[in-house]
């Protein structure tokens, strides 16, 4: 099988625009020839992940020169990206460091996330740093993507019906460098039917779920995927779009999945039959209260009940859950041994500001953070929890309780975000 | 001493021999399961949990890991404890991008299951361009041999 490449392609290949878009488009052609690709698909947008917060998970080195040059090596030669493109969240916004008390680790990492900001700004990235690049720039049914954020893979699959894989760091990078990625994978349409029914049973209600149960209920459908893409029936057809978010970011986390199929939400599963494509499904299962409740005993893995730290926002939080935030904390105040942090996109937040939700979070003691990620910081860079004591998290996102048990040092407490504020004023989970 | 020949095909060009280490049930993610000072799998609850996988060629079902994960290979590649070759039943392409992106010779979709035929300590050589692999068993000490009985 070969790759049939466009007289341009060849010409990125043979160095014409220079040496790292010829980088990227091998990288690119070698990673299509596994997977069988026939030719590339232009792409109008990707998005990258920055190094700084995998580098950071690797303490007591400094990889991040390494990554530098490799970055340099893909980029070299070019003056911006080929489409418009966004990057994932820092692990710290400069403007936030010393608010959030970074400063006082022996490893400040503001200096290299400003570095890097530079760099990419210089090639022309927007600016927004978030895993929910969709909040800031739209794409549509049909589009092909570049993309390596699962949250934003899986978002742009599931609900806009965009093509994307579920790319790595270098091949989203590559990708930017040349506007094209390999046709393979979920670029062609029969690859997208669902093969996992996952019909929801008659003792919970979906429509009184809150972000935690939808978080709950895509961790267990990841977990027993098996890789098949999963198709939600019996879900209400006027989700709001943070719930379908929910509903989407766990299954990058408990399975590898870069799209689930919401029938009645999903553009391809206006109906069952749609998003099976006139197949059968190949494994079905009833998701109930039973169910739910083992999937909140995974994600809560505290065995006191203190809180140290309350975190939010994992994918991104929209506008209206930060209002929801606001109002929940409106009047009260945290708990002067509990921090608390909910993430957003810069977007979201400066609306947030002129709304006074920003105003009400910070009257309370919390924090809101934009351009950087709600957790990562809690097991980057030597470990924010073991130096800062924080011992359990309480969390209503399925992704940031996933990360924060399996690379630090915390527990964690899992729950509404109800449940989380009245934690954050008490300092303890009630159980 | 008898070689099993396997044939399949390409991920990452290259060829590479060494001793093999088989995880026979979990998946790996090659930059996040792997020490940066050992080399070691430091993922707890791991089939492979403290095993040296830098040097080796490691044999497993497929990758997993987050999307990041290539770059973590890469910075593994620059402390020298990145795995000599890859054989995976199916290949995954966060894993394929990071063998591509380190030149760690790689393939799968192999004419026999690699986990039934190499066992951990066999002598294993990739050529991956050829999608060719030889498999030489580690000589087993059998128990009734120089037992002086029989």
């Amino acid at each position: 099988m070969t790759l049939a490449l466009t007289p341009e392609e060849e010409q990125m290949l043979s160095g014409k625009y220079g040496p790292g878009v010829r980088k990227s488009m091998e990288f690119l052609v070698k990673l299509g020839e596994v997977f069988d690709a026939e030719k590339m698909v232009e792409i109008s947008s990707s998005h990258l992940i920055p190094f700084e917060i995998m580098s950071a998970s690797k303490p007591g080195r400094s990889p991040g020169k390494w990554i530098d040059d490799l970055f340099s090596q893909f980029t070299e030669g070019i003056d911006s990206f080929r489409v418009p493109t966004t990057v994932n969240p820092a692990i710290v916004n400069p403007l936030q460091s010393v608010e959030l008390g970074f400063g006082r680790l022996d490893l400040d990492p503001t200096e290299n996330v400003v570095n890097r900001m530079e760099v990419y700004s210089k090639l022309g990235v927007i600016p927004a740093y978030t895993c929910c690049p969709f909040m800031v720039y739209t794409p549509r049914k049909g589009e092909h993507l570049g993309g390596a954020e699962s949250v934003a893979v899986l978002f742009n699959n599931s609900f806009f019906g965009s093509l994307v894989n579920r790319e790595s760091g270098p091949s989203a990078l590559a990708a930017a460098v040349t506007g094209r990625v390999p046709d393979f994978g979920m670029h062609i349409f029969e690859n997208r039917s669902g093969r996992f029914l996952v019909e929801i049973g008659k003792d919970v209600d979906p429509r009184k779920f809150t972000y935690a149960d939808y978080n709950a209920l895509a961790y267990y459908v990841g977990e027993e995927a098996r890789e098949l893409i999963p198709i939600y029936s019996g879900l209400p057809r006027n989700m709001s779009i943070a719930q379908i978010k929910y509903v989407c970011a766990p299954l990058g986390v408990s399975a590898g999945l870069p799209m689930c199929h919401i029938v009645g939400v999903t553009p391809e599963a206006p109906t069952l039959e749609a998003a099976l494509m006139g197949g059968k499904p190949e494994m079905e299962m009833e998701f109930g209260k039973r169910d739910l409740a083992k999937a909140y005993s995974r994600l809560t893995t505290a065995n006191t009940d203190g809180v140290d730290a309350v975190t939010l926002g994992c994918p991104h939080a929209t506008l209206q859950e930060v209002k929801e935030c606001a109002l929940m904390l409106s009047g009260r105040k945290i708990s002067a041994n509990v921090t608390f942090w909910l993430a957003t996109v810069e977007t979201v937040r400066v609306l947030a500001e002129r709304m006074g939700l920003v105003k009400a979070i910070e009257q309370a003691g919390g924090h809101v953070l934009s351009d950087m990620c709600s957790h990562a910081y809690i097991y980057c860079r030597g470990g924010y929890a073991r130096k800062h004591g924080i011992r359990n998290v309480a969390t209503n996102s399925a992704k940031a309780a996933h990360y924060i048990n399996s690379l630090s040092v915390a527990k964690t407490w899992f729950g509404s975000m109800t449940k989380c504020v009245d934690a954050a004023v008490s300092g303890r989970w009630e159980q | 001493m008898n070689s099993i020949f396997l044939s399949g095909r390409k991920c990452s060009g290259g060829k590479a021999r060494g001793e093999a280490l088989v995880a026979h049930h979990d998946t790996l993610a090659i930059g996040a399961d792997i020490g940066f000072s050992s080399g070691e799998v430091i993922t707890p609850g791991h089939e492979l949990h403290k095993k040296m996988v830098a040097g080796k060629i490691v044999v497993f079902h497929t990758g997993r890991g987050s999307t990041a994960d290539p770059y973590l290979v890469y910075c593994l590649k620059q402390v020298g404890k990145t795995p000599m070759g890859i054989i995976n039943v199916q290949a995954n392409p966060t894993t394929v991008a990071g063998a591509i992106l380190c030149g760690i010779p790689m393939v799968h979709q192999l004419d026999r299951n690699p986990l039934e035929v190499i066992e951990t300590g066999d002598t294993v050589a990739i050529d991956a361009d050829n999608g060719r692999v030889e498999v030489i068993k580690a000589v087993k000490v059998n128990a009734m041999a120089g037992s002086g009985e029989g």
